[in-house]
This record gives C-alpha cells, structure tokens and sequence, in this order.
C-alpha cells in the first residue's frame, strides 16, 4: 500500500515540483536534482503526510530546497575567487547551466525574456508568481504551501507582477508580448 | 474613479475578484482614460505572455533513478496494468467511495425496515370511523354505477333482439300480406 | 459537513418516499386511464379510488352485516376505481376517440370484451382480465353524448356473479341523499 500511494502522489504531483523548481532555478538539471530530493524525503516522511495536504507539503519542501539551492549558489559564487601565484585574485568561472554562446543569442527570445525577469524576482515573491501564473494554482493552495495568509500571498503578487511589468516594459510591442 | 484607484484596482480586476459595480466603475474610466486604457492593456499582455509559458514536465528517468535510489523494484516509466488503475482509483476516490458506501447501506436497511413494515396495521391508524363510513358508501355508489351501465347494456341488447325476432318479422309479414293490395290496387 | 448531513436526510426519507405509495399498475387488472384527467376539471365530477387497506376495512365493518356477500367480494379486491364526468356535445368525438384507444391497448393486452354497444354516439364497453380461472380485473366504459361518461376500473380477485347480484340492490338515484358525490382519494 505505501508503494501504490508513493507512485499516485508521484503520478500527481511530479510535474508540480519539477516545474517549480525549473522556473525558480532556470536550469534542468537544478530542477531535476531538486525534484529528486523532494521525492526521496516525500517517501521517508510518507507516513506523516496527510493526503489532504500531501500537495501543499510537497510545494513547500521544494520552494525550500529551491531557496536552499539559490543560496548555495550565492555563496559558491561569493567564493569563486581563486588567488593565482602572483597573489592576484581572480574570478573563477563556474559551470554554468549547460548554457552556450548560440543559447545566449536565443535568450532575447520572449519566453527566455520572460523566465529571466522572474528568475530575478526576489525568492518570496518569485515562489508566488510562479505558483499563481504558470501553475495556475488557487491562493489558498498557495498559502497552504507557504504558510502564508492569503493576503499576503496577493500582496507578493501583486508586487511580482509590477516588478515583471518594469522588467519587460522596454519590450512592450516586440515578439516578448505575444 | 480617478486612475490612481483605478490603477490600485487593476490586478483584481485581471483575476475577476472585483465587484460587479466596481468592474462596471474600472471599465468606465477606462473608456474615458486612454492613459489607463494603453497602461491596462500592456499589462494585460503581460500577463498574458506569462500565462503562457510551457508547463515544464518532469521526465520519467527522473523517477526511475528516484525508484533505484529508495529500491523500488519497478519502473516509473512502465505501463500500468489493471490492477495499478483499480488500486489508484480506490486510493484516490477512498473518501468518496467510503461515503457512497455508507449512503447505500443506511438506505438499504430503511428500506428493508420499511417494507418489512406491516402497512395495512399501520394504514388502519390512519382511518377513522368516519373514513371508513364513507368508504362504505362509495363502493355502494360504485356498484350503482356498474349497475346503471349494464342495465342500459341489457336495454339496448333487449331493444336490438326485440327489434331483430319480433320488430323486424312482423314488419316483414305486414308487407307481405299488403302487397296485393298494393300491386292489385 | 452541512453536504454530508443533507445527504445522509436525503438517503433517509427516500426509502418512505419509495414504499410510501403503492404501485397499482403491477396489478394485472389495473387500467391506466390517465388520458380522462382533461375532463375532471367539469362541471359534474365523481371520483372515486378506494385502495385494498380501506376496502379491507370495510369489509371487515360490514361483515355481520345484513349482506355478508358485500364483506365477500370486498376482501378480495385490491382497487375500486370509478371516474364520472359530464360530456358535452363537442367533447364527445374525444371521448370516444379515448374509448376507442383504451379497448385498443386493453385488446392488446389479452382483456377479453364482453359487451360492445354502439347505438348512435352512445357506446358502452367492458371487458374483463382473465387470471386463469379467476377474473383479476374489470372496466366498463361508457358514454352518453350530452350527458355523461362513466368509467368504471373494479382490480382484484372479483366474483362475478356476486358482484352482478349486488350491484342490483344499488341504484344511483338512491345514493343521492348519502353526498358522496365528491372528490376523493383514500
């Protein structure tokens, strides 16, 4: 019986989390990575989710490990600072996400355009629009999984969507509003 | 409306939330403001163009590496058969089904109780003397009226066999005997 | 939790809605003569539907009676049913085109007709339903033009002979002064 609730919550909500986490890191191989440690815990703590709430736990534990996620990269960034053998310090160049020079020239594209200026939303605000305008969930969904009051959940939104609306305003009138 | 209200306005008038009369204030307004009516426009759009983007799916390896790594003996990715539908469909309709069930059951007894219940005991409470008097009297206007009609049945029967062995010969004889008379006279 | 409860009231009172009224056309000798309702808003009406509990009754109250034969056919019927209503000129074309549509179904169903008559526009019909060697259902239908038309639907174990006998003893004219002409549904 756990395995058969296992795979219909994976059934279920699989694509939720995977979605979430790409939008919020802007990279699929992050977005995997994040989807499959939220399916590991969910299986140790399967017990202890109650099924009405099973999609509220599971949005919250990946807008948890996807905060985790961009701060570790933060500070990975922070530390990529190598001092070579003349003592100078000098930027290391990290991985990046699989992104190359051709993918660069694609990124003025509209959606691109779009994922950027959500990607650099602040953390809160970035979870709310891309649960309430991508997933199209309902704000009491929302608010369940951020342990929020609705309110606050239109407060953040509504802030997302005019901070979208200053980053995108230059491209009114191009392919970026379709 | 002025459009600093208008412009507070704006979001839950893009999520449906505001009122009939104040959908009817915004629209106005936007009507006679074409600042407001370009501004509303665009963000319009923009939320459009958002709204679009693809809904990202999450691949089935995904899964299956989950499934290695807790040692699930199964592919995600594998068809399911019957018996993985009947399971889920219990799973996800348990409440639904567990009320359904309870709903049918709690029926069920009532009306076995009810139809086990001896009626006419219980009907004959519901009659009074009274009732029964004049009930008495409308089976008797009943069989008066069945009464009527067969009597006017065997009327017209009698009438149609007088009419045929009686009526009908005597008629037949006095032509004959007057004939002569006719022809002859 | 207020859906789960009016559910659960839904669930209850179906059951006495469901036994609460008796189906009478499971019975063989039942007539369904819906297509008369037009007819009942006339001026002159009889209606008469007395079911098997309240025949029962009856019967059991005019056993020691005079006539004990009354209490004998009684017991053993499920349903007397009878519909009178003034006929008017104009409206006896559709009456008869009923007539003429119930013997048609009733014909189909394996009554057999005992009486036919059609003397000028009036016409009487009755037919019985045989049950073996029993008599599960009567109907007579009859009509007057100008005056009246009666349908008569008797459901049960009926003896014909009795209920020949003592119909004799009952004559509408009688009746007058007793005012049961009027509407009812026992």
């Amino acid at each position: 019986m756990k395995k058969t609730k296992y795979k219909i919550y994976i059934s279920q909500y699989k694509d939720l989390i995977f979605c979430q986490a790409y939008y919020f890191t802007k990279c699929t191989e992050d977005a995997q990575d994040i989807t499959q440690d939220v399916l590991i815990k969910l299986w140790h703590n399967l017990d202890s989710v109650p099924r009405k709430s099973a999609k509220a736990w599971l949005l919250r534990v990946t807008k948890n490990l996807c905060i985790d996620h961009s701060r570790r990269k933060r500070e990975l960034v922070a530390s990529a600072v190598a001092v070579n053998s003349d003592g100078d310090e000098f930027q290391l160049e990290l991985e990046d996400c699989g992104l190359n020079p051709e993918q660069e020239t694609i990124n003025l594209d509209s959606k691109e355009r779009i994922m950027d200026a959500i990607h650099q939303l602040p953390d809160k605000i970035k979870n709310v629009v891309i649960m309430r305008e991508i997933q199209d969930l309902k704000y009491d969904d929302i608010a369940a999984a951020l342990e929020m009051p609705i309110n606050s959940v239109k407060v953040y939104l509504f802030r997302g969507r005019k901070l979208l609306f200053e980053q995108l305003k230059p491209f009114y009138g191009t392919s970026v509003f379709e | 409306m002025d459009c600093t209200i208008c412009n507070n306005l704006m979001d839950d008038y893009f999520d449906g939330h505001l009122s009939h009369k104040k959908r009817k204030q915004v629209t106005g307004h936007l009507t006679t403001c074409q600042g407001c009516s370009e501004f509303f426009r665009k963000y319009e759009n923009m939320l459009k163009s958002i709204r679009n983007v693809e809904i990202k799916k999450c691949p089935d390896e995904v899964v299956d590496s989950v499934f290695d790594i807790i040692n699930i003996d199964d592919k995600f990715s594998r068809r399911k058969s019957v018996f993985d539908r009947i399971n889920e469909f219990l799973f996800l309709y348990s409440r639904q089904l567990g009320i359904a069930g309870a709903a049918v059951t709690v029926f069920l007894f009532v009306f076995l109780i009810t139809s086990q219940f001896d009626k006419t005991t219980h009907v004959q409470q519901q009659y009074t003397t009274q009732d029964v008097e004049q009930a008495t009297d409308q089976v008797k206007l009943a069989l008066a009226y069945f009464n009527q009609v067969t009597s006017r049945t065997e009327e017209i029967i009698e009438k149609e066999i007088l009419h045929q062995q009686v009526v009908r010969p005597m008629k037949s004889s006095i032509r004959t005997a007057l004939k002569p008379l006719i022809n002859g006279g | 939790m207020k859906r789960y409860i009016i559910v659960l009231l839904f669930v209850l009172v179906l059951p006495f809605s469901a036994s609460a009224q008796e189906n009478y056309s499971k019975y063989q000798g039942y007539v369904d003569l819906s297509d008369i309702e037009e007819f009942k808003d006339s001026d002159e009406t009889v209606e008469i539907f007395i079911t098997k509990p309240l025949l029962s009754l009856v019967a059991a109250a005019t056993s020691s009676g005079e006539d004990p034969s009354f209490s004998n056919l009684l017991k053993n019927l499920a349903l007397i049913r009878v519909e009178t209503f003034n006929v008017k000129e104009k409206e006896t074309t559709k009456v008869k085109k009923i007539i003429q549509k119930v013997s048609k179904k009733l014909t189909k169903e394996k009554w057999s007709r005992i009486v036919r008559v059609k003397e000028k526009d009036e016409r009487v019909e009755i037919f019985i339903k045989p049950d073996g060697e029993k008599i599960a259902g009567l109907l007579i239908m009859s009509l007057k033009p100008d005056k009246e038309a009666v349908f008569v639907n008797i459901v049960g174990n009926i003896d014909m002979e009795q209920l020949g006998k003592l119909s004799r003893k009952f004559d509408i004219p009688q009746l007058d002064s007793l005012e049961v002409k009027k509407k009812s549904k026992k």
